[in-house]
């Protein structure tokens, strides 16, 4: 305890965690807010609501947060969601006992090939990537509505069965959710390679100059955000019971926003993943309060903007110095 | 003249010339691809087709020489699609009232921008994603759902070309607009600060450059000709659609760039996001003529975007 204590006080922390700190500050209090107002948010079954619409998102705000970390972005994540989600649909044979594996692997590696053309595009060729990926997107837009022009397809149902699952009463998806936080978390925080793309991200010149291969660092960066897209996609398959090849468009946008609100930053290297997670229940909790609370839909933007706006301008009144 | 000759040579590789090559050789192909493409009629719809994604444009590439982006474009023309047709009501009597508040909710989306960004020190990319977020609240609740209304007389005439021409009052509206554009940006005062601010914010701020008001001015700016935008496609829609703005964002900011403007800030300027605009409503238009499916359209124009930006070879990122 006294060595929480004494850690929490260094300078490092508080610059290091501060932003994660403001966003599960924010969550909480929020939380608190709905459950005043409405006695079934802390229901079991709403909660598990809550994992459900959140996995698909938290999936592509990893990815965005890996990116951001970078000092780069990648709006294409919302599509590679949907291609991913297309190609695991047809190449899904429901009938089989193992049906599913080819469905399933085709769009983890489909997500890894997006990934990796966006990361040579952006590393390799040192384009933009905010109007790479914005062409990108529409790209694995077009290929998606060709594999899959209407929304369809049937899934392996012992699959979907599987993810939709309840393990002692807790969604199957909550414990993959903790597992691929766990390994992002690590990866990013831990290992030689999340310290080289917080490098990259933070001084592409010295990290350059320290040795790192920085073009291959981006690239491997943009490839797990795609992997971490497509997982979302795979699950938004089963979950649907379907594809959709338009499902992704609203995702990469909002995993921006609660990236940033999880304390990531556009100038690359600051960031943490378990902020994005806060950032995502936050937008997720929108919609679920409407709901509860039987608000017109109508609100969901309104508020969902004033939340993104208000959520961060607390963060960032504090740093005036930007 | 050797040297004459090299500079020429030397201006056609910048992008912003460069985009008009491409633009001429597209024109080129269509043209023999598709017979009709001369055609009165459909030139006189390719460039009113223009002029809406144009005048957005201009805000857009305001925006992006600063070295920001504005994403509630999109959402900011939609609105003025929904609130023009909702108060017009079929009828010229309100179209004094409709301009006055079209122009006030212009100002207030584009100060509520610059408020954003300079007073709570929020990112550009988030606050119009925030704003943009707002503005789609605020047209929804307006509207429930459901958009009403219909254009009057004098809207569609705007979108009508007179006699045997291919001019429509939309696209002479928008020329008049590239002009001004384009001499704010080159002449004026205002027009170097935003290409001092959008090259280094420190510097320009040391140098006297009043940041916050360059700031509120170019969101201003582009908020009341997206709205503005928004406001004519009334004219060409009839009545208002809730998706009508939807793909304005990435037109527009593809258009920019295509044409040259760094996303970095600091360079570029209208006259190449003019050969931008026009080369992405004629790719549209062409994908369209030669009747490939929407997949197909999306594909080759993300692909040739890609492929522009390869041939530039400088749109470097910051670092």
């Amino acid at each position: 305890m006294t060595k929480v204590l004494k850690l929490m006080k260094e300078e490092k922390f508080k610059y290091k965690y501060s932003g994660v700190i403001m966003a599960y500050l924010f969550l909480v209090l929020f939380m608190v807010f709905i459950g005043m107002f409405d006695d079934s948010f802390f229901t079991g079954r709403n909660l598990s609501n809550v994992i459900y619409t959140a996995f698909p998102l938290v999936m592509v705000s990893f990815g965005q947060t890996i990116c951001l970390l970078t000092h780069g972005i990648d709006i294409s994540l919302g599509m590679i969601l949907s291609l991913s989600n297309c190609v695991c649909i047809v190449l899904m044979k429901p009938d089989e006992p193992l049906g599913w594996v080819t469905g399933v692997a085709a769009a983890l590696v489909t997500g890894m090939v997006c990934g990796l053309i966006n990361g040579i595009l952006i590393g390799r060729f040192r384009l933009a990537a905010l109007i790479v990926t914005l062409s990108m997107s529409t790209v694995y837009g077009g290929i998606a509505l060709y594999l899959l022009p209407m929304p369809g397809g049937s899934i392996h149902k012992g699959f979907a069965k599987f993810l939709r699952g309840k393990f002692y009463g807790i969604p199957v998806v909550f414990f993959l959710l903790l597992i691929v936080l766990v390994i992002v978390r690590a990866v990013l925080n831990q290992t030689p390679l999340g310290r080289k793309i917080r490098a990259v991200g933070g001084n592409y010149a010295a990290a350059y100059a320290t040795g790192i291969d920085a073009v291959r660092t981006k690239i491997i960066a943009h490839m797990l955000a795609g992997l971490l897209s497509a997982v979302g996609g795979v699950f938004l398959a089963a979950y649907m019971y379907s594809g959709d090849p338009t499902i992704g468009s609203s995702y990469s946008l909002r995993a921006i926003a609660s990236s940033i609100i999880g304390g990531a930053v556009f100038s690359g290297a600051v960031g943490d993943v378990l902020g994005t997670l806060a950032g995502v229940v936050i937008l997720t909790l929108i919609n679920n309060m409407l709901n509860l609370l039987g608000i017109s839909s109508y609100f969901q933007f309104l508020l969902q903007g004033i939340i993104i706006i208000a959520a961060l301008a607390l963060g960032s009144l504090k740093n005036v110095n930007r | 003249m050797e040297t004459k000759v090299l500079h020429i040579k030397e201006n056609l590789r910048k992008p912003e010339y460069f985009v008009y090559i491409i633009l001429a050789v597209m024109f080129t192909v269509a043209v023999i691809a598709s017979p009709g493409y001369l055609q009165r009629a459909h030139m006189s719809g390719l460039l009113k087709t223009a002029s809406f994604l144009g005048i957005a444009a201009i805000g857009q590439t305001f925006a992006i020489l600063l070295g920001d982006i504005d994403l509630s474009v999109a959402n900011t023309i939609t609105l003025g699609n929904v609130l023009g047709a909702q108060i017009l009501m079929g009828s010229d009597a309100n179209l004094g009232k409709a301009f006055v508040i079209i122009l006030l909710a212009g100002i207030l989306i584009g100060a509520g921008n610059g408020f954003g960004i300079r007073y709570l020190k929020l990112d550009p990319f988030i606050m119009t994603l925030g704003m943009s977020s707002v503005i789609e609240g605020v047209f929804m609740i307006y509207t429930q759902g459901a958009p009403k209304g219909k254009t009057s007389p004098f809207m569609s005439s705007l979108c009508r070309s007179a006699g045997t021409g291919v001019v429509t009052g939309v696209f002479l509206i928008w020329i008049v607009l590239v002009v001004i554009a384009i001499f704010v940006m080159k002449k004026t005062t205002f027009g170097r600060n935003v290409f001092a601010v959008g090259a280094n914010k420190t510097a320009a701020r040391f140098s006297g450059i009043n940041t916050t008001k360059i700031y509120f001015i170019v969101y201003i700016i582009s908020a009341v000709l997206a709205i503005f935008a928004g406001f004519l496609l009334v004219g060409y829609t009839g009545t208002s659609y809730l998706d009508v703005g939807v793909d304005y964002n990435d037109n527009s900011i593809a258009a920019v760039i295509i044409g040259g403007t760094a996303v970095t800030g600091g360079r570029g300027g209208y006259l190449g996001t003019l050969a931008g605009v026009m080369l992405m409503v004629m790719l549209v238009d062409f994908l369209t003529i030669v009747n490939i499916s929407e997949a197909g359209r999306q594909m080759i124009q993300g692909g040739i975007i890609i492929i522009l930006l390869l041939l530039y070879n400088r749109d470097k990122a910051s670092h």
